[in-house]
């Protein structure tokens, strides 16, 4: 499972590393009024891989060192 | 607990705040079409502090490790460690900027990915924040206002990366919150749900409304600023509805029954809907309405059961951290 956590980890990081993918236009002047733009459930899904991915390394890091 | 103890949360947390001040000052900028580049003032001194967190935060993690050997004995370990990855994330999201400033010049969007990983980098480190003042306080006197504070930041930090909302005018509403209105409580509802339901259930009292105040309070800074200048706001969201429904749901029921905080879900569902559906310049249809309602009670449901099992695990642990922090850090 842990290791399941770290490739969606790594395909985040490398996901935000691609502007393109998820590149938002419409939020300046010039682009008002075109009609595409990111969907608000992709920034959904970031956050909560960005959330569940903080907390999920953090327990593991905690845990370092700890004896079975 | 001194406040020489409490000294890096709350250096975290003030820093937390002049990123979202500096990145507001940022969106400013933009609206104003002053000169843009990554050394944009307002720009440079976000990064700046954000900077500043990450080696404040994943300096105490190294030197802990470095003083204690292995990071299961730090003292404080486990909020200290979900600090230091948001504030890495952070200036992991600095990097990334500055490359798309690179090959781009033109800083597009507040949702390009080094934005996003910027400002959920900044919530988790919030989070963290918000539980190193709990842990090191035992949640005793002022440490209960304190972990309130590092969390209510954290919405703050969310509402920040989804600031067009508040934008009066001529920005990005047209082509971002059109047709998706009612989304824009599905994308705060987890964060809120958590925020508040963890609080909740660790101070035994509910914390909506306190919470909520926090961001509430930050807005309404900003407001003040950005109404001295041409380029004015909107009058804040008013989440804090969706706190004090929790909060009264949950008293309500608190005692009678055991469904009290599914109850308080549905009273914060109904806030924070309301909220948007009350001052979101776009109408919603019903269908909208209902789909948001039912999302967020199907998401505070679901958060409420992960607050849960994160008690649990925490529990199995049953460590004891009597080590002096003052030394550890």
């Amino acid at each position: 499972m842990r290791h399941k956590g770290l490739w969606l980890l790594g395909l985040l990081t490398l996901w935000t590393a691609v502007p393109d993918v998820a590149l938002a236009d419409g939020d300046i002047v010039e682009y008002v009024g075109k009609e595409k733009d990111i969907h608000p459930m992709l920034i959904l899904a970031e956050f909560l891989l960005v959330a569940w991915g903080g907390y999920k390394l953090s327990t593991w890091f905690a845990g370092l060192g700890r004896k079975k | 607990m001194s406040t020489n103890q409490l000294r890096l949360p709350i250096a975290l947390a003030a820093l937390g705040v002049l990123t979202i001040l500096f990145g507001s000052w940022d969106t400013w900028w933009h609206l104003m079409r002053k000169t843009e580049t990554f050394w944009a003032l307002p720009h440079v001194l976000g990064y700046a502090t954000v900077f500043a967190s990450a080696i404040l935060a994943v300096g105490a993690v190294w030197r802990g490790v470095k003083r204690y050997g292995a990071p299961q004995d730090v003292p404080h370990i486990r909020p200290l460690a979900l600090a230091a990855i948001g504030a890495a994330l952070q200036a992991v999201a600095l990097l990334l900027d500055m490359g798309i400033h690179l090959f781009n010049e033109f800083d597009v969007s507040l949702w390009t990915p080094p934005h996003l990983l910027l400002a959920f980098g900044g919530v988790l480190a919030m989070l963290g924040t918000g539980e190193l003042f709990y842990s090191l306080t035992d949640g005793q006197g002022r440490g209960r206002w304190l972990y309130l504070v590092g969390y209510g930041l954290s919405i703050a930090y969310l509402q920040s990366a989804l600031t067009e909302y508040d934008i009066a005018n001529w920005w990005a509403w047209q082509a971002r919150w059109k047709g998706f209105t009612m989304y824009y409580a599905v994308l705060l509802c987890p964060l809120l749900a958590y925020t508040v339901i963890a609080s909740t259930k660790k101070l035994q009292q509910p914390t909506g409304t306190v919470l909520l105040s926090v961001p509430l309070l930050l807005k309404f800074v900003l407001f003040g600023a950005w109404s001295l200048t041409p380029i004015p706001l909107y009058v804040p969201l008013l989440l804090i509805l969706a706190g004090i429904l929790f909060d009264l749901f949950y008293q309500t029921y608190r005692h009678t029954s055991k469904m009290a905080i599914d109850i308080a879900i549905l009273g914060l569902a109904l806030g924070l809907v309301a909220a948007i559906v009350w001052q979101h310049p776009f109408d919603a249809s019903l269908e909208d309405v209902l789909f948001a309602l039912v999302t967020c009670v199907l998401i505070g449901m679901f958060t409420a059961w992960v607050v849960d099992s994160l008690d649990g695990s925490e529990e199995d642990e049953g460590e004891e951290e009597e080590e002096d922090w003052e030394h550890a850090t």
